[in-house]
């Protein structure tokens, strides 16, 4: 196949131009992130100050005691809600902790539960605590408390769950040994084996950290395919509605147009996600640095190779199914379905993320529109815990998505050259093999 | 010079292209005719490489055309097309690129182009703008950029006012004087007979006829003519029929006589003779009676009838 790289040159500018000065381009680049900034920061943002909010609120709370376990325990109370921290920074830590207000929480005794609701109902208290009279033995404790939010299940009781703790023991042992019981998870260390096989703190903040890698991979390869593909289906349709292609094709060889074309859409895409890419390292670079991402360079290799093999298996595939769809209509309901094959394996990502050797994480590594996907997300799991993908997988896995990538585009060339003539025709799986065999 | 031999196209075992051989030299417009579903399409697909053939081989100066060294070659197919949402001159500068014109040269015959054909003011609007008509022009304006060596045009008339029509003729006659191969596949057959040095013409795949435009003409002529006269002839010896038409008489003469003879003994008769000519049939009486009357097809045999095989024509003119 030769190829006249100056033609190619013509083509690709061409291509990526026309895309990237059209409005729709400039609103996707606009829009996207903002739809993305809102439903996620925003969104989140305001889930964690409502429960904040409702954490901070001062409690007041009819107690109804039918155990008499805590007929002289004090009924105003302060709980101290602990420092939130995400990971450890070495470089705020001369910086000191501010510690959240203590929230007061101040207890009314009633004689029995339903006089207890009815100041619930009339809004005298916020909650209802019921102490059953067997509590030493059944634990059992009933809360009861008007709460219109959803997904609030058990609420937040760790001030009722303090008070009832510190004054249960209260008496019993001394007041240091109560405030172990109460903080005791928080002073233990978790220990687990690194990828060098050392013992080390597990450290959840940074794990998330290292998953923050495959998901970046993940975002990256699906919106360029959603939009590299939609722009190459565009582009490919616009060839055949307009029925330019024969004309091109006195100048032009189909390799040379199919090639200009993948290169100035796939830059047009690329464009685009890596725009949004910057924006949200400018916008969010100072939080992730907190989270001290400690990928293997290996890792980032890796995800380049993957990345550009999938990407270029997934453009054959587009490439083919433009060729072959009567319109864009029916390309663009096509390749979404393809499009959801590749996100495939984020649907059991709990699964490869703790079995990334799994027969089914094998499995996945080898099938043509969940193997890169699919492999970043068992190398990123195993880079965080140690686990060891065998190098055959991985070999075996690029050269396998390589195989594809060159007979989805090759199929593609095919079907560009031959399949684009069949106006307002889609061939059937026959026809199709034909188009292949054809000369 | 553009060389097609013995070339073949077989889909679903139908031969649609059989055994096709012919020339079209450079500075020649050449006419390729046939009736719809005849192999046109097919055949110049070939030409431009789109589809390679089962058999045969086509070259242009001795090179093949689907080679690294192909032809600089421009197509303007029936079924026609531009990009819309781009402004006429960008439009029209991406093919003279595509023929590896610089950016810069591309833009300057681009402009000549739209002010010949009278788009120069259309320049900067973008192509959905432009009427049916001049799309039509600057579809012919993408296929004449970057000096084709090998220009391809079918049915570039259709959709052409008058001015227009001529304008295009002037730029084919132009291109022809400068050397360029022009292939030239259309319906309207007075444009063949104006234009074209020789024709080509393909039936169920089949060449059928294949020569100069008035050798074929003169080939399916009868030994008849038209006698411009003042007064009425009487007949005289070698003619084996006469009528009279509104504005002459029509004089069909034996096969053996010879026509000087006949005239010669007309003027004999002391009549005023305004003009004595033969009659020519027009080609598409030639292509009507070729398609309908199956000719050239049932030999089973490769390559155009001879002009002594031809069937004559009985009646047309």
């Amino acid at each position: 196949m030769s190829l006249n790289t100056k033609k190619v040159g013509v083509i690709a500018r061409r291509e990526y131009l026309t895309t990237v000065r059209r409005r729709a381009f400039v609103l996707t680049l606009l829009i996207t992130p903002a739809i993305f900034f809102l439903s996620g920061i925003v969104g989140t943002r305001m889930q964690i100050d409502s429960a904040l909010q409702k954490q901070a609120q001062a409690r007041f709370v009819a107690l109804v005691d039918s155990s008499g376990l805590y007929a002289n325990a004090p009924l105003t109370f302060e709980y101290q809600p602990a420092v939130l921290t995400l990971g450890t920074d070495p470089t705020q830590a001369s910086k000191p902790q501010v510690k959240p207000k203590p929230v007061p929480v101040l207890f009314r005794r009633f004689a029995d539960q339903a006089t207890a609701l009815d100041s619930l109902e009339s809004g005298t208290v916020t909650q209802t605590l019921v102490v059953s009279s067997d509590f030493l033995e059944s634990g059992r404790l009933r809360v009861y408390e008007k709460d219109t939010r959803v997904f609030t299940s058990s609420g937040d009781q760790r001030p009722l769950t303090a008070w009832l703790t510190q004054n249960l023991l209260s008496g019993s042992i001394d007041s240091s040994r109560i405030q172990r019981t109460l903080w005791m998870g928080r002073g233990m260390d978790y220990y687990t084996q690194d990828r060098r096989g050392d013992w080390a703190v597990k450290d959840d903040g940074k794990e998330i950290g290292g998953f923050l890698l495959p998901f970046a991979f993940g975002f990256l390869l699906v919106m360029s395919v959603i939009t590299g593909g939609q722009y190459l289906l565009q582009g490919i349709a616009e060839e055949k509605e307009t029925r330019i292609l024969e004309s091109l094709m006195c100048s032009v060889t189909a390799d040379e147009l199919l090639l200009g074309k993948l290169l100035g859409l796939s830059g047009a895409a690329l464009t685009l996600v890596g725009t949004w890419i910057v924006a949200g390292l400018t916008m969010g670079g100072s939080s992730l640095a907190l989270l001290h991402i400690d990928v293997p360079p290996s890792l980032l290799v890796f995800a380049f190779v993957y990345f550009v093999l999938g990407y270029l298996f997934y453009a054959g595939l587009m490439t083919s199914i433009g060729a072959l769809a009567s319109n864009l209509r029916e390309a663009t309901q096509i390749a979404g379905y393809m499009t959801i094959l590749n996100v495939a394996p984020f649907w059991i990502i709990t699964a490869l993320l703790n079995a990334p050797n799994s027969g089914l994480a094998v499995g996945l590594s080898f099938f043509p529109t969940t193997a890169a996907m699919t492999m970043m997300l068992r190398l990123s799991a195993a880079s965080v815990s140690g686990a060891v993908i065998p190098p055959w997988q991985i070999a075996g896995s690029m050269i396998a998505l390589f195989a594809y990538g060159v007979l989805t585009l090759w199929s593609g060339a095919r079907l560009f050259r031959l399949g684009m003539l069949l106006y307002g025709k889609t061939p059937n799986l026959p026809e199709i093999m034909r188009i292949l065999r054809q000369k | 010079m553009l060389q097609v031999r013995n070339v073949q196209k077989v889909y679903d075992g139908r031969t649609v292209v059989n055994n096709v051989s012919f020339d079209v030299a450079s500075g020649e417009i050449f006419a390729l005719l046939g009736p719809n579903g005849a192999g046109k399409t097919t055949l110049i697909r070939m030409i431009t490489d789109i589809v390679r053939p089962d058999a045969g081989t086509i070259t242009y100066d001795g090179r093949a055309v689907g080679g690294p060294q192909r032809p600089r070659t421009s197509y303007l197919p029936e079924e026609r097309g531009l990009y819309k949402k781009v402004p006429v001159l960008d439009a029209l500068s991406y093919f003279g690129e595509l023929k590896e014109m610089s950016s810069g040269d591309a833009r300057r015959e681009s402009i000549a182009l739209l002010e010949e054909f009278g788009l120069a003011a259309w320049a900067k609007h973008q192509v959905s703008a432009l009427s049916k008509g001049m799309q039509q022009k600057l579809q012919l304006c993408s296929a004449l950029i970057g000096r084709p060596q090998l220009l391809i045009l079918d049915e570039p008339f259709s959709g052409l006012d008058p001015i227009n029509v001529q304008v295009l003729e002037d730029v084919l006659r132009r291109r022809r004087a400068d050397g360029s191969t022009v292939l030239l596949s259309t319906h309207q057959m007075n444009k063949v007979e104006q234009q074209c040095d020789r024709a080509l013409m393909i039936n169920r795949g089949h060449m059928v006829l294949y020569g100069k435009v008035a050798d074929i003409r003169r080939q399916y002529a009868e030994n008849a003519y038209e006698l411009h006269v003042d007064g009425t002839p009487r007949s005289v010896p070698g003619v084996k029929s006469m009528s009279q038409q509104p504005e002459f008489w029509q004089i069909t003469l034996e096969k053996t006589a010879h026509p000087a003879a006949v005239l010669k003994a007309l003027l004999e008769q002391g009549l005023a003779v305004r003009a004595f000519v033969p009659v020519v049939p027009p080609l598409e009486d030639i292509f009507v009676h070729v398609v309908e009357s199956g000719a050239g097809l049932d030999q089973g045999k490769s390559g155009p009838p001879t002009i002594d095989d031809s069937p004559m024509l009985g009646g047309v003119r």
